[in-house]
């Protein structure tokens, strides 16, 4: 009994949908919130966030936007931006990760004031432990 | 015996019946757990899955099997014939199959089918095409969304 393709979008329960735009870069997956009203607060829910390759041209104060609006209550990985001086690695799933390089320390304060009850653990990468959390 | 215990039998929403290997078959969770409750016999009914669906669900699991199994083929061959599987596969096809992996609980298929939906949708306009999605904005609404992340709306 298969579907035609046009009703895809009334079959596809939201998980399918976040898993599809977990492949693709965040800008791309914000911009799915013009497609239709559908999609309005599809990318919202995603439980994984990819900044990588928008890292050039995009700003903290701007990533501080994005996740101001993000609301996933289980993130998987939120991106992973590794330019050999800024690298920001934030994993959540039982635990929360947060790898921060200082530029972003002022960005990650807020996200962890804001997501305080969902973060259990705040645990540095070792080679950047003396560098960041003496500050 | 030992060996009809091995195997198992799928029976389709159109009452197909596939008979696999139990190891094939036990790459769906759903019907792990089906097994390990006993609530079911030999025969196993997948109420949410078509026969022509079923088959392509069943070569997959056959393939993934026989690599974890005996370790023949390397990880890159695997690569490859999930890439020609879902290659060529119509955008229906694509669809259904991503309902089956996700109702039988297959994580790996779920992945390379979603991969091959989001291979096929680098764009707006590729969403828009692909996906059947028509706009419902009025001008203003889309305007107004815009505004609230700018920057991913700059090219």
């Amino acid at each position: 009994m298969g579907f035609s393709s046009i009703e895809f979008i009334n079959y596809m329960p939201d998980e399918i949908l976040h898993h599809v735009l977990s492949f693709h870069p965040i800008d791309l997956a914000i911009r799915t919130s013009v497609l239709s009203r559908r999609w309005r607060h599809v990318w919202c829910k995603t439980p994984c966030i990819d900044f990588a390759n928008v890292f050039l041209r995009v700003t903290a104060r701007k990533i501080n936007q994005t996740l101001s609006s993000y609301r996933a209550h289980k993130i998987m990985s939120l991106n992973e931006i590794d330019l050999n001086v800024i690298t920001l690695f934030i994993r959540v799933q039982t635990y929360i990760y947060i790898y921060i390089h200082p530029y972003f320390l002022f960005l990650i304060k807020s996200y962890h004031g804001r997501y305080r009850n969902r973060i259990s653990s705040l645990i540095p990468p070792s080679s950047w432990c003396d560098e960041i959390w003496d500050t | 015996m030992s060996k009809s215990e091995k195997k198992i039998v799928l029976k389709s929403l159109d009452n197909e019946a596939f008979e696999v290997e139990k190891a094939v078959a036990l790459q769906s969770q759903t019907i792990w757990v089906m097994c390990e409750d006993k609530c079911v016999g030999n025969e196993i009914p997948l109420e949410n899955v078509t026969g022509q669906i079923l088959a392509k669900v069943i070569d997959y699991c056959k393939k993934h099997a026989v690599v974890d199994g005996d370790g023949d083929e390397s990880s890159e061959e695997l690569k490859n014939w999930d890439t020609e599987f879902t290659k060529n596969m119509d955008q229906s096809t694509l669809f259904n199959m991503i309902l089956a992996a996700n109702y039988l609980n297959i994580k790996s298929l779920l992945n390379l089918t979603c991969q091959a939906v989001a291979d096929k949708t680098k764009t707006i306009d590729e969403f828009h095409t692909f996906l059947n999605i028509e706009n419902n904005f009025t001008p203003e609404e889309e305007a107004q969304i815009c505004q609230e992340n700018l920057w991913a709306f700059d090219d």
